[in-house]
């Protein structure tokens, strides 16, 4: 059995070795790697520039002119001006751009934002509160705020945007390619009809189909590690990495084969395969937006397997998401590797 | 070997049979000939007994295996040559031996021996993507060879090739006979039927016209003949006599005495002539 297996796994390797499989996978972890280190901004947030006028002379002046100084210390789009038509003259050069005047208005400190008017509110909001969290942290600095963070220990980096795509990638295509790689695979054997060759050989389904399942794993393995190296470089827990990417491919592989043992050509089966894809695609946008979570969307075993993903690439010590997740993947493997095994008795050799 | 009893086959799973009552045993050593039209259901029958379709009615068993659930044993016996030449085409002819003989758990042979044995050893190392029609037809026949098989499926074995290839491979075909290999062999080609096989089935429609040796079915069926060049006025004639009749052996009798004979043979019905008459229709 196992002198069969490792001789489909050489057969298979040679095969799409011949057919580019692997100058493909390799290529397209380059191309991504390229886009997310040179292309996709560290930064994706779209700041506007902030001009601000101080004005104010009263009691405060010297702890809110702090407060601007340090933020225009910490945020290089904040500009200190000399007037208050100096601001809007900026603001007219500048469409990204919002104006603060520091002034006094009833022996008070008065702020007054100058906004040009198709703002989102969100933005106008979040603004307005964090220059009021500012000013009352400097003017109530005196009462004593402990702040007890739970694993203290665990000094956390903030992921740059482009960084943060990669477990995107990981998901898209060492797995979700992998379903459609092995689709590819088994039609172009189902067109040379080698399989009827095989099927009167001693060998077994079981292990024909477990060489496929094998490739798409080393294919996935690759382009993980190149473009997860050539990204993060020795930073991901690599371990968990390969396991979670291995589980994922076996599952997505069987999935291909599921799909692709009912039909006799690619183009029949595109459509399945398209939709496979959309579908399992559907979670990237809670990644990007975790609070958009709903029911439809967490059930899809891609929206678990991308937070694994995360948790291995960019390590924060949260292991719960990854063991979650490889046990999920491998009763689903163990399901569908049996799933792929019986549409094939039936799809390939019964009709 | 090979035992087939009340075999029906439908693809569309109802009465609408492609096989239907199919009967008979091939013995040990013997050659089995499936002769028939396309579309008769030669294939079907075929593709049942090797396991490509389900068994659906009816009982058949090789060499005691029942074919219902086929045994991996059963598969180290027998070897198949196909029609359609399906090899890995990306993969040279000695590298698709090379993986097909790791599929077997028994004795194989030598696959550079196989190929020189057809002709491919020049070729061996070619990817099979380039091979013309003729070598993939001798590259899927000697892949057929590689666990020595004790029963033997050929389909259509010649097809494709040119005069001198098929003659090569009769010749191997009846070594292989020679050595023990029991042989069915399913083709729509008389002459390669007549000449390998010891018994014939004909098959039509589905079912099994009769069964018997080429030469049975030909004293049977064939009307003995005795074709003759003959002079006659300077000028020289072609004509057939048939044995059985009185008044063509009364003719015959008279060009003998006269001595104006030139050549004089004996001529047999073919294999198609005898199909032609038993099911009303030609090979083709």
């Amino acid at each position: 059995m196992l002198k069969r297996y490792f001789g489909l796994l050489k057969k298979d390797i040679m095969v799409s070795f011949r057919n580019y499989f692997f100058l493909v996978v390799v290529g397209v972890a380059l191309i991504f790697v390229s886009i997310i280190n040179f292309v996709i901004p560290e930064d994706a947030e779209i700041k506007p520039n902030v001009y601000y006028y101080f004005e104010y002379e009263g009691e405060h002046k010297d702890l809110l002119r702090d407060v601007f100084k340090e933020s225009e210390a910490k945020h290089k789009k904040v500009t200190s001006v000399g007037s208050r038509e100096e601001i809007l003259e900026n603001m007219k050069k500048n469409f990204n751009s919002i104006g603060m005047v520091m002034g006094e208005r009833d022996n008070r400190p008065a702020l007054e934002f100058i906004l040009q008017g198709y703002e989102n509110q969100e933005v106008i909001n979040s603004l307005i509160l964090s220059m009021k969290d500012d000013i009352d942290a400097r003017v109530r600095a005196d009462i004593e705020i402990d702040t007890l963070l739970l694993k203290g220990e665990v000094e956390q980096e903030k992921v740059p945007f482009n960084k943060n795509v990669l477990p995107i990638f990981l998901t898209l295509e060492p797995i979700m390619l992998g379903f459609v790689m092995i689709a590819a695979f088994i039609f172009m054997e189902k067109d040379e009809e080698t399989i009827k060759a095989y099927r009167v050989s001693p060998g077994r389904l079981p292990e024909y189909l477990a060489s496929k399942i094998t490739l798409m794993v080393i294919l996935g393995l690759i382009s993980t590690l190149i473009s997860t190296a050539l990204v993060v470089g020795t930073k991901a827990n690599y371990l968990s990495l390969i396991v979670i990417v291995t589980l994922g491919s076996i599952f997505a592989s069987n999935l291909g084969l599921i799909v692709a043992s009912f039909f006799d050509s690619i183009s029949k089966s595109i459509i399945w395969i398209l939709s496979f894809n959309i579908v399992f695609s559907v979670p990237f946008a809670s990644y990007f937006m975790p609070n958009f979570a709903p029911l439809y969307i967490r059930i899809l075993p891609t929206y678990s397997l991308q937070f694994a993903l995360r948790e291995a690439v960019f390590p924060t010590g949260n292991m719960e998401v990854i063991y979650s997740t490889v046990m999920t993947f491998i009763v689903l493997s163990l399901i569908s590797y049996g799933l792929a095994i019986l549409a094939y008795k039936r799809n390939l050799v019964e009709n | 070997m090979i035992k087939v009893k009340n075999l029906y086959h439908s693809y569309s799973n109802d009465t609408n049979y492609s096989v239907e009552d199919i009967n008979f045993e091939v013995e040990k050593g013997e050659i089995f000939g499936f002769l028939g039209p396309s579309g008769a259901g030669k294939s079907t029958t075929q593709k049942i007994l090797i396991g490509l379709l389900p068994l659906q009615k009816g009982e058949a068993s090789i060499s005691d295996y029942n074919i219902r659930s086929p045994k991996e044993e059963l598969f180290n016996l027998i070897g198949v040559s196909f029609e359609h030449p399906n090899v890995y085409r990306k993969l040279s002819g000695l590298e698709n031996l090379e993986f097909y003989r790791k599929m077997f758990s028994v004795k194989t042979e030598d696959p550079m021996k196989l190929l020189r044995m057809v002709g491919l050893e020049n070729a061996a190392k070619k990817k099979a993507d380039g091979y013309s029609k003729g070598m993939l037809q001798r590259l899927v026949f000697v892949r057929s060879m590689i666990n020595n098989p004790k029963i033997w499926f050929l389909d259509e074995p010649t097809s494709g090739l040119d005069p001198n290839s098929a003659s090569e491979i009769k010749k191997v075909i009846k070594e292989k006979n020679k050595e023990g290999a029991t042989i069915f062999l399913t083709t729509h080609n008389m002459y390669i039927a007549d000449e390998l096989c010891d018994r014939i089935a004909f098959i039509n429609e589905g079912k099994i016209e009769l069964i018997d040796s080429p030469r049975n079915l030909k004293l049977k069926y064939g009307e003995k003949l005795i074709k003759v060049e003959y002079k006659e006025n300077g000028k020289l004639k072609k004509e057939s006599f048939s044995m059985v009749n009185d008044k063509d052996r009364e003719m015959l009798n008279s060009l003998i005495s006269t001595g104006k004979i030139e050549t004089m043979h004996s001529q047999e019905a073919t294999l198609e002539e005898i199909f032609i008459k038993v099911t009303g229709r030609g090979l083709k």
